[in-house]
């Protein structure tokens, strides 16, 4: 049994590609997001397992049913594909009420009248909407039209729930109360879920497992944790919020543990875990600001990276630094309560200062050998769930 | 190496393949451009329709070595440059004073413009017909009256006639193309030029018209186009004065020879064809493909111009072109109709509206009419929908096929589609049948009516969002369910103001059906210049008031029903997109539109 299965799905549109190749399995009842920047194929992949778009190759099935399939010749029309859809823009017919709106796939799948009337209560209810029921669905605002686009996309169970970036026309504050909504409903109402977001901390919060796509490939499949602690590639972990990713080679190897010097620069970190290769190996390293430890003493040691300050930009949490290591930049972080350890001017920009990242909190990445700038090779990842 | 059967590609919705498109080209091929293809076919065989005949240059050679035929080329070039050039400068005059200055009375202009382009271009010809007649019409009456003396102060049926007449109709068309555009204008542009010290004049000499050229330009030639198409004026006002130009000419090889060159007719026809359709591709490469400029949404700060004493002279003008336009036309129509006799001495009474309503035939046009406007206009508005709602969603390469195919109607005036459509039915012999009957005459209408439904249904098809059928379809409607569920609906209003705007085109046109028609089944136009040649004006402008009293029934009605709609789609207080507290405020909620933009309708 399984969710939904996609081998070698290929999106071409006239000339360019959007999904250069694609495979991924999904089991029933999980919560998958499609993590990517503009562009990187998450949303043709979600309107091919729609059946909006049709793929150029491949093949899709939902719940074991086969939906596309090129080499069998196979097209299953969205109408037939048992989902559920939330788009972008809501997408409710302002020509009917709330009622109307939700209970139309109801009206579809020729429910009986009482019985459509009552699920169409009860779901309206479930994202507390129940007292908008005879409204127009048009005259609710932004969040609560979202509400009613949910409420219908869920009316009547579909094996399968796709998510088109559902949250991004509403604010803040909104977003987070839906997201909850949303993740509570796909829990109480066992769907399966596919969601494609831009927002890696929407990504983050909502799903079991986490695929991060890249000009129509995956870049890496995992859990948010896995994903947050240990990006297989530099691009994720830029995605990831990484604020540094330094290029370097492998220096030397210890138990436990390497060194990379940073190309560039005379320094060297300190990674733990076993090395990629020897001495020599082009690799990267990736910290995370606030893990990096600010001193204004510059006892010299080996585990300490000696810079100049560049700029400096307080903002009320925590005090942003931008510290110049001869050849290379690293952005650091020092919590407003840790300000006091520090001299008026200590942090101001052309002062010295030494910074430490303890081994644990550094990521090892496939180098950048060299040649280009991108950042590192691409894995095409096949991930069974 | 393994071959993969490659399937044909799987269609996602209504008429996204090649496939789904087939039909729809078929029907707008046979009807857009089989006649014009005919035409040309005719022109060089050497017999009319139906006849066994050999292909020749007979009547290419015929017409084109004809000095009359490049006296009519010259007569329409001029009517519609000169018409073209007056309709233009009074335009800018107008849509100046209305969107800068302070002149009173501008809010009138707007609504009298919209007026006078819906109004059927026979409505001027026989009304400007009577005013300027210059024996018994009201202008030189009265002007006798007042001065006692015996001359005639304006003589309709000369070069002084047309050119009037073009240029009123002419003008409300530019306006209302023109408006937009001058709303639009950047006032920063403008304060620019001030600060720089161009004074207010120069400023809009130099940087007004300057950042309109392109509106203007593009105005100028669709208008030249209209003038070169125009049908209905030359054959009233000009005949009788001995002008003839392409359409009349066309017509005239017909009717005036015995037997009619059908020939000649053609050939001359399709250099009329050749000259709009340059004319056509150079105006998409002036306006983009876009025959009106719309008002942008961006609304700047209008800070109206004291234009002082001038702008009692604007009044003037402004209440000048009213009465020339409507005031005087619709009082000459309405008291000429209340006359036994046009002209004659004898009190008003309604003779003439009971001999009509008496006599079998007119009630039997009256009846035709409107139900060729109706059904006619809905299959025009049915297929303009299918048209439109193809070529923004198919995505293979035939939809430009059928965007250039729907294009052809507009390029080809009324009395050349006609004659085309004649070629057509009378050549092909399943189709022999039908000529003659009201399904011919429809057809033609019909066509002759596309490019305006096409226009009325674009932007309402273009507001609705793809994410409302998408999730239509991911709902579980199957392609049509869908498209009659949601689509259909949301269009309703625009759909039923464009069927009533195409209805009108179709129950005041001429040209078709002056050549289509048979004896047996006239409509009111038709009926309308019959009388009107025999002499019998009066009935004439009785049996038109007719027409435009049933106009006023059918606008009172579309009234209600749009408010109805309107209602029941907007029921909500605030309407899409009201602001209410946890809205972001962008809500990108597809609007239904309320009204299109005011259509250039009746431009021929």
């Amino acid at each position: 049994m399984s969710g939904v299965r996609i081998a070698g799905l290929v999106k071409e549109f006239g000339g360019s590609t959007a999904v250069e190749h694609l495979d991924l399995d999904i089991a029933p009842g999980e919560f998958v997001t499609l993590l990517g920047p503009s562009g990187c194929g998450k949303t043709t992949t979600l309107r091919c397992l729609a059946g909006l778009e049709v793929p150029t190759r491949g093949e899709i099935s939902i719940a074991d049913r086969v939906v596309y399939s090129d080499t069998a010749g196979t097209f299953v029309p969205p109408d037939k594909r048992d989902i559920g859809m939330v788009f972008q823009s809501y997408g409710l017919w302002p020509h009917m009420t709330v009622a109307g709106n939700v209970g139309y796939p109801l009206k579809l799948a020729k429910v009986a009248k009482a019985q459509a009337r009552e699920q169409v209560a009860d779901m309206l209810g479930r994202v507390g909407l129940a007292e908008r029921i005879d409204q127009m669905a048009t005259s609710l605002s932004g969040g609560q039209q979202q509400r009613v686009a949910l409420a219908r996309a869920m009316v009547n169970r579909p094996t399968l729930m796709l998510f088109d970036e559902p949250l991004s026309n509403l604010d803040a504050k909104l977003r987070l109360s839906m997201r909850a909504q949303i993740r509570e409903l796909h829990d109480s109402l066992g769907t399966t879920s596919v969601y494609v977001t831009h927002d890696q901390e929407e990504a983050i919060a909502l799903a079991d497992r986490v695929v991060v796509m890249n000009t129509g490939l995956i870049e890496q499949v995992g859990t948010p944790r896995e994903l947050y602690r240990h990006p297989a590639s530099a691009f994720v972990a830029d995605f990831m919020g990484f604020q540094n990713i330094l290029q370097g080679t492998v220096g030397d190897v210890l138990a436990g543990g390497y060194v990379v010097g940073v190309a560039g620069t005379n320094t060297a970190v300190r990674v733990a875990g076993a090395a990629p290769g020897p001495v020599g190996t082009p690799v990267a390293v990736a910290f995370r600001a606030s893990h990096v430890c600010v001193n204004a003493d510059r006892s010299a040691d080996a585990t300490r990276l000696t810079g100049r300050i560049q700029a400096s930009t307080y903002l009320g949490s925590c005090m942003r630094v931008l510290v110049d290591l001869g050849g290379a930049l690293v952005r650091a972080q020092v919590d407003e309560g840790e300000l006091h350890r520090f001299g008026p001017d200590d942090l101001s920009p052309g002062h010295e200062v030494t910074l430490s990242v303890p081994a644990g909190q550094v990521v090892g990445l496939p180098g950048d050998d060299g040649a280009t700038g991108t950042p590192a090779p691409r894995v095409a990842a096949t991930v069974t769930g | 190496m393994v071959t993969v059967r490659r399937p044909r590609t799987p269609s996602t919705g209504p008429f996204t393949t090649a496939r789904g498109l087939l039909p729809l080209i078929v029907v707008c091929t046979f009807l857009f451009a089989l006649p014009i293809l005919m035409l040309v076919i005719g022109a060089f065989r050497n017999a009319p329709p139906g006849l066994p005949a050999e292909w020749s240059f007979d009547a290419f050679t015929r017409t084109y070595t004809d000095p009359a035929s490049y006296e009519t080329l010259k007569n329409s070039v001029l009517l519609s440059g000169g018409g073209t050039i007056m309709a233009t400068v009074v335009a800018l005059v107008l849509a100046f004073m209305v969107s800068r200055t302070t002149t009173p009375l501008r809010t009138l202009v707007t609504p009298a413009m919209v007026l006078v382009v819906a109004l059927p271009p026979l409505f001027y010809a026989i009304s400007w017909g009577m005013l300027g007649n210059p024996t018994i019409g009201l202008l030189n009456t009265t002007w006798r009256d007042l001065t006692g003396s015996e001359g005639t102060l304006f003589d309709v049926n000369s070069w002084a006639g047309l050119l009037l007449v073009a240029t009123v109709k002419g003008a409300a068309f530019s306006y209302l193309l023109l408006l937009g555009p001058f709303r639009a204008i950047d006032r920063s542009l403008e304060e620019a030029a001030q600060v720089s010290g161009a004074g207010r004049l120069r400023t809009l000499l130099g940087i007004d018209l300057v950042v309109l050229a392109p509106a203007i330009t593009g105005v100028v030639i669709l208008n030249f186009v209209i003038g070169l198409e125009s049908f209905d004026v030359p054959l009233f006002l000009g005949t009788p004065a001995g002008i003839d130009v392409f359409s009349t000419q066309i017509y005239g090889y017909i009717t005036n020879s015995s037997p009619a060159d059908y020939g000649g007719a053609s050939a001359l026809s399709l250099l009329l064809v050749v000259l709009v359709m340059v004319l056509v591709v150079v105006q998409w490469k002036v306006l983009g493909r876009r025959t009106y400029t719309t008002v942008s949404g961006k609304s700047y700060r209008t800070e109206a111009w004291d234009i002082g004493a001038w702008k009692w002279l604007g009044t003037a003008f402004i209440l000048a072109y009213l009465l020339v336009a409507i005031l005087l036309p619709l009082l000459q129509l309405v008291l000429g109709s209340l006359q036994p006799f046009f002209g004659g001495e004898g009190v008003y009474s309604l003779t003439n509206y009971e001999t009509l309503f008496n006599e079998p035939a007119t009630v039997t046009a009256l009846q035709t009419t409107l139900m060729v406007a109706l059904v006619g206009g809905l299959i025009a508005m049915a297929l303009a929908l299918l048209i439109v709602y193809a070529i923004a969603h198919n995505e293979s390469r035939w939809r430009r096929l059928l965007d250039l195919l729907t294009w052809l109607p507009w390029a080809v005036p009324g009395v050349v589609l006609s004659l085309g459509i004649a070629w057509t039915y009378v050549s092909i012999p399943g189709l022999r049948n039908l000529y003659g009957s009201i399904i011919v005459v429809m057809t033609g209408l019909v066509v002759a009516a596309i490019p305006i439904a096409t226009r009325s249904v674009q932007p309402a098809i273009g507001q609705i969002t793809r994410e409302l059928e998408e999730a239509s379809r991911v709902s579980g409607a199957p392609p049509m369910r869908m498209f009659f569920g949601i689509v259909l609906p949301l269009i309703m209003p625009s759909f039923l103001a464009g069927w009533f705007v195409v209805a009108i085109v179709i129950s005041g046109n001429l040209a078709i059906p002056i050549l289509l028609s048979s004896a047996q089944n006239p409509t009111v136009p038709l009926l309308v210049y019959e009388l009107y040649t025999q002499g019998q004006t009066a009935r004439a402008a009785a049996l038109f008031v007719i027409v435009l009293g049933a106009l006023l029934i059918g606008l009172v009605v579309m009234g209600g029903l749009s408010a109805l709609l309107r209602r029941r789609f907007n029921a909500a207080p605030d309407g899409p997109g009201g602001t209410l507290p946890d809205d972001p405020g962008n809500a990108p909620v597809p609007q239904v539109a309320d009204q299109p933009e005011p259509e250039p309708v009746g431009s021929r």
